[in-house]
């Protein structure tokens, strides 16, 4: 068991380390904009990204399509991975808030404004492993 | 002393009416959008603790779905293509409660519902806000399998026909409607590229005025007595709104595929029957 545990730490290391490796994901200035900063070894990501927000429960994704598009023109399109090349930087179409039309225009029947809380980027890699970014604090929706 | 509803304390009040908008057609897809509704709906609690975990939410059904597209090619002999998106296999339920997971009961926009604390004195007001943007795509041009040949859209019909109802759910988790309105989006238009060599450019969209609109009802008393969805409101066996959409609009694009019972396919320009 001690042996199965250390062996279970060094390869989460590893894969930490791998992932922290692969790219590293920036909040900008307004809350659910991102910039994707890829290694000098480059970054291949799934096509889609999720975000969670922090709640008593942990971390609990609210919103499974963040398609990593800096166009959504572009989303039918997307190969099932999007390859950043070494030291490229991606800023994808911002996160509104929203759980259905929270990025680019898709069917929303429910379409539910999380914020305000505290949320992340979740990026999955192609080839196992994810990265994750740092969490931001989105408000409430602006009063109309 | 529990705590308990105060009779004719509920109130829904409404903040903004939806209006749909014309159809667009933007870089080879299109878009069905309207502005949105929001309501506020407040009950008061009166009595005593242990009161805690009472809730006011909104419950939220799309009781009638309407969808389809109907694309068809340059010429006659280029064919057309019907999608039917709201009969079986496409949608396999008429009434589906408006939840991000199927074992939710409230629409909770903007987080959990208010809740009562242990902490609080009565009387006590709860106050929830309702907000709904609905909004469709589609995707501008489909190659038809017949023919070869690129299909345009050239005529779609879509139609939302909700009711919300603001509902308590008492520390049992027993459900109390209060209240609820209907209301619905809806939008009927012609397509036309206006130049069929460029389909990403731009297009003309004739609104079919009697198909294009939106409604809301007055405010209703009382728990929902409406046969066609009552029974959905609380059923977490029904599957959600938003869940059921990949049937009719899969990813990557939205296009159901050849051989799916929902996209019918004609080797010339046919009439479709929209019912089916």
């Amino acid at each position: 068991m001690i042996i199965g545990g250390a062996a279970l730490v060094a390869a989460l290391s590893l894969a930490a380390v791998s992932q922290a490796a692969a790219a590293e994901i920036r909040n900008l200035a307004q809350p659910g904009a991102f910039a994707i900063d890829a290694s000098p070894s480059g970054a291949s990501f799934v096509k889609q990204g999720r975000i969670e927000q922090q709640t008593a429960r942990g971390w609990e994704p609210v919103f499974e399509e963040f398609r990593l598009v800096a166009d959504c023109g572009a989303v039918a399109t997307l190969p099932a991975c999007v390859t950043l090349a070494p030291g490229a930087s991606l800023k994808p179409v911002p996160w509104t808030g929203y759980t259905c039309r929270g990025q680019c225009p898709r069917p929303c029947k429910g379409d539910v404004y999380r914020p305000p809380g505290t949320f992340r980027l979740v990026l999955p890699l192609c080839g196992g492993g994810e990265v994750t970014g740092p969490p931001f604090h989105m408000g409430a929706r602006a009063k109309r | 002393m529990a705590a308990a509803l105060k009779p004719g304390s509920s109130r829904i009040q409404f903040k903004s009416f939806p209006k749909v908008s014309k159809p667009t057609v933007d870089h080879g897809t299109v878009s069905f959008e309207c502005s949105s509704i929001e309501a506020t709906g407040s009950v008061i609690l009166t009595g005593s603790q242990p009161a805690a975990d009472w809730a006011l939410g909104f419950i939220q059904v799309e009781w009638v779905d309407t969808n389809w597209l109907y694309y068809r090619g340059r010429q006659n002999n280029h064919g057309s293509i019907f999608f039917q998106r709201s009969r079986p296999p496409t949608r396999l339920v008429k009434a589906c409660r408006d939840v991000q997971a199927n074992a939710d009961i409230y629409y909770e926009f903007g987080g959990p519902p208010p809740t009562v604390t242990a902490s609080d004195t009565f009387p006590k007001t709860l106050t929830v806000e309702h907000f709904d943007e609905p909004g469709d795509t589609a995707k501008a041009v489909v190659t038809n399998s017949l023919t070869g040949e690129d299909n345009f859209i050239r005529e779609a019909q879509l139609e939302f026909l909700f009711c919300a109802v603001l509902s308590a759910r008492d520390p049992a988790g027993n459900f109390h409607h209060l209240k609820s309105f209907y209301w619905n989006v809806r939008w009927q238009a012609r397509f036309l590229p206006r130049d069929f060599d460029n389909p990403l450019g731009a297009w003309h969209v004739t609104p079919i005025i009697a198909g294009q609109g939106s409604a809301r009802s007055h405010v209703i008393e009382g728990r929902p007595t409406d046969k066609r969805f009552k029974d959905v409101l609380t059923d977490t066996s029904v599957p959600g709104c938003n869940a059921i959409i990949p049937l009719y609009s899969p990813d990557p694009d939205g296009v159901l595929p050849v051989g799916n019972a929902g996209r019918r396919e004609s080797k010339v320009w046919q009439n479709f029957d929209v019912r089916r």
